[in-house]
């Protein structure tokens, strides 16, 4: 025999092995940082194509979880937005082979068969860049053919979402998709720093999201809360049908010393820290403007208020339910149909807020100026509607008091900017308000306080948090100034497309957006965030009380007994 | 250890393929068999049995019905044996030596009157370690495709002695039979179903063992 050199030996491995250049990492199937499969086709606007690996199990992949592509110099951090099934060869599909296990699906499964995981890269981490936030950037390019894809890691969430660890700031808000235990972080000083909004149909806990959004602003202190509390979900106690007793601790429980609730219907049931009480004279003809729809007013009526305030000057409201409106009508060229009907749609208002909207020598203190002080003291107010939970209620105090809030806050931001040594600014502001879209609706939104400063008020340090089931009736230009928003399930093809309106990879976004589970999931993507994420929200329990600084009221008084011992010892 | 039995010798030869008479009639190994040829420069030559054909040494004479009972022919008609051969064909599939073996194409046909043997199993095992030994055995013209890649891949999987690489080989075959399911669905399914034991192709008769 000559000195014949032996072939090298060639590996043994699948037609797909053969396409990897990563050796898989010996990890069981499911895990965080296991290989799912490579890169086969994409482009930058539609996302990427990912063939998944023969032994990767298609039932452990969900929409809307996190994977990394390692290209050669950036790791493209992604969402799982879509999984196809797909064939080579269709006939193997419309003669589908016998048993399961059978040698001929074994041959099929996963080359002439095989799934397809659609990616839309949401972020490019450059690896060689030390600095954590610098290395963070937008998705500008994407990975080559047969980039390996591998599931993510806790450090990978970590080194996106931050940790609580390395920010005062940073709120943990949830855990990724399939990754319990992980925490993702939301900027919670980003986020208070423009308006934002939590969305999703009835009973998909908007209403948990938002108690803990508002915990954490106030555990972090990220701003100060005004909270229109519309149905009793935030003050003292709030609804939560799976604990016993189908009660949870509000915001008044959780921090008593900073967190103050005002009601408009004091009540011996319900604890409360003052009552609020609402002169004719501080209406004015932009309420009724606000709730035309509410009270049934047509807009030449509504519009008659301008010319009754001007006649009748602050005191327009108490002198219209008594005018004589021939006269007016005739004096003021206006027409009298009109002017009849904002007299009786006014009376309707003013009886069917009697309880806490009182004539200017009934009101004794007003309460209003308590809670702006309380808030510029950073004392954070829940406006406890009680009985008065009607739209019609809700609608007229939160115009009356966010147009006296937003007076202030621009006044004394004006002062601040002028002299900056003199006039601290004003602290940062997130009013709170559900059932938005009848305030921001299109046709109200310009024309109410809420409008404006979703628009126009961040740099007066004014922000909204907008809580809604219906984004599709929220004026566009309103959503599109929305910084963070949190979507939970909707349904409503219209709401969807209203919230991811002008978001980028919105197609693939949809999709996840559809795939939520009915509780307790939401995707969250916008200012706060560094890319869209969907999480599994955070329980609010006791262990969520306690994390974010609750101590039970035995607790407290022995700790005030030991601070009291060490003061005098 | 003894010599392997010599199945024939090469008659005719090109880079593709291999003919081989075999020295005793009725002697060809078994349709879908590995073989090995060796040749006389160290490089052996490796081919999947393709066809095996009887028939007169003379290709003028036409073989005729005698008509006479089992047994009887033989007695009669002891000549006969001297008057036919066995030959085979199989397609070039790889080469190697000792040291290992390759699924490709060698560099030179062999040469004639090498002597042909059965391919050892580590040889197998060396041959179709990749399943490259597979895309020759596609392109035979007039070959029933189906028969031929169930008896190579039978005596492949044989060598190895487990599915594995049944599966892998599969999934290339699939790749090369993608526009011919029907192929592919026939073969894995016959490879699914246990193996029976088949009678030989045609046992040899006792002293129809020499050509001479």
């Amino acid at each position: 025999m000559s000195s014949f050199d032996p072939f090298e030996e060639i590996p043994a491995a699948s037609p797909g092995d053969l396409l990897s250049p990563q050796t898989q990492a010996d990890l069981p199937v499911g895990s965080a940082g296991e290989s799912l499969g490579v890169i086969v086709r994409g482009s930058l606007s539609k996302g990427l194509d990912l063939k998944l690996d023969p032994g990767v199990s298609l039932e452990t992949l969900r929409a809307g979880m996190f994977a990394v592509a390692g290209g050669e110099m950036f790791d493209f951090f992604s969402l799982v937005t879509d999984l196809e099934l797909t064939a080579t060869n269709p006939e193997a599909v419309d003669a589908p082979p016998p048993a399961p296990g059978s040698l001929l699906r074994q041959v099929l499964a996963g080359d002439s068969l095989y799934t397809r995981a659609m990616l839309r890269p949401h972020l490019m981490v450059n690896r060689a860049e030390p600095d954590a936030k610098k290395a963070l950037l937008p998705v500008k390019t994407i990975p080559g053919h047969f980039t390996v894809v591998r599931r993510a890691t806790p450090e990978d969430v970590n080194r996106v979402f931050g940790s609580e660890e390395q920010s005062p700031y940073h709120f943990h808000i949830g855990e990724p998709l399939e990754m319990d235990e992980i925490p993702v972080c939301l900027n919670l000083e980003a986020f208070a720093e423009r308006s934002n909004g939590i969305f999703g149909k009835s009973g998909t806990g908007k209403t948990f999201l938002t108690r803990l959004m508002l915990c954490g602003l106030v555990h972090k202190n990220a701003g100060v809360n005004l909270i229109f509390d519309m149905h009793g979900e935030y003050g003292w106690r709030g609804t939560d049908e799976g604990r016993p007793g189908g009660s949870t601790k509000g915001l008044r429980e959780l921090y008593p010393d900073r967190v103050q609730v005002f009601t408009l219907d004091p009540r011996p049931t319900v604890k409360y820290d003052r009552e609020i009480r609402i002169p004719y004279s501080f209406l004015e003809p932009e309420d009724i403007l606000s709730l035309q729809k509410v009270i049934g007013l047509t807009s030449t009526s509504a519009e008659n208020s301008y010319l009754l305030q001007r006649r009748f000057g602050r005191h327009w409201f108490a002198r219209t339910l008594d005018m004589d409106t021939k006269e007016v009508a005739e004096e003021e060229d206006a027409h009298q149909g009109a002017m009849q009907a904002l007299r009786r749609k006014l009376g309707r208002l003013q009886k069917e807020c009697s309880g806490f909207l009182w004539p200017d020598e009934r009101v004794v203190e007003d309460a209003i100026p308590l809670v702006l002080r309380n808030l510029e003291q950073g004392i954070h107010t829940v406006i406890d509607f009680g009985r008065y939970s009607q739209l019609i209620h809700y609608i007229l105090v939160a115009n009356i008091l966010t147009r006296r809030i937003d007076e202030q806050w621009r006044e004394k931001s004006e002062q601040h900017f002028s002299d900056p040594d003199r006039h601290p600014r004003p602290p940062r502001l997130v009013i709170t308000i559900e059932e938005a879209h009848k305030f921001l609706e299109p046709g109200i939104a310009e024309q109410t306080i809420f409008g404006r400063i979703a628009r126009e008020l961040r740099k007066y340090n004014v922000t909204l948090l907008v809580v809604d089931q219906r984004p599709s009736q929220i004026q566009k230009e309103v959503l599109s100034q929305l910084g963070t928003k949190f979507c939970c399930l909707l349904d409503d093809e219209s709401d969807v497309e209203a919230v991811l309106a002008g978001t980028s990879g919105s197609g693939g976004l949809r999709s996840v957006l559809a795939s939520l589970d009915t509780r307790q999931q939401a995707l969250v993507f916008g200012h706060a965030l560094p890319m869209p994420v969907v999480v599994k929200t955070r329980s609010y329990d006791e262990q969520f009380w306690k994390t974010v600084g609750y101590l039970p009221p035995e607790e407290r008084s022995a700790r005030a007994r030991e601070d009291r011992k060490r003061l005098w010892d | 250890m003894s010599e392997p039995a010599v199945l024939g010798e090469i008659v005719g030869s090109d880079s593709q393929g291999l003919e081989i008479e075999c020295h005793r009639l009725y002697c060809a190994p078994a349709f879908g068999s590995f073989i090995r040829a060796d040749c006389p420069s160290g490089i052996s030559q490796f081919g999947v049995v393709t066809c095996v054909r009887t028939g007169p040494v003379d290709g003028n004479r036409i073989v005729q019905a005698h008509r006479m009972a089992p047994g009887e022919l033989e007695q009669r008609k002891p000549h006969l044996p001297s008057l036919l051969r066995t030959t085979f064909t199989a397609r070039v599939v790889g080469y190697g030596n000792d040291h290992g073996q390759v699924a490709a194409t060698p560099a030179h046909p062999a040469r004639l009157h090498c002597f042909v043997y059965a391919a050892a199993t580590a040889e197998i095992r060396g041959l179709t370690a990749t399943p490259g030994f597979l895309r020759p055995l596609t392109q035979i013209p007039d070959a029933p495709l189906e028969d031929l890649l169930v008896a190579a891949l039978q005596a492949a999987r044989e060598a190895w002695g487990t599915d594995e690489k049944l599966i892998q080989w599969g999934k290339y075959l699939a790749r090369l039979l993608h526009r011919d399911y029907v192929t592919l669905e026939g073969v894995f399914q016959r490879l699914g179903q246990p193996v029976s034991s088949q009678p030989g192709w045609e046992a040899p008769a006792a002293f129809f063992g020499q050509t001479s």
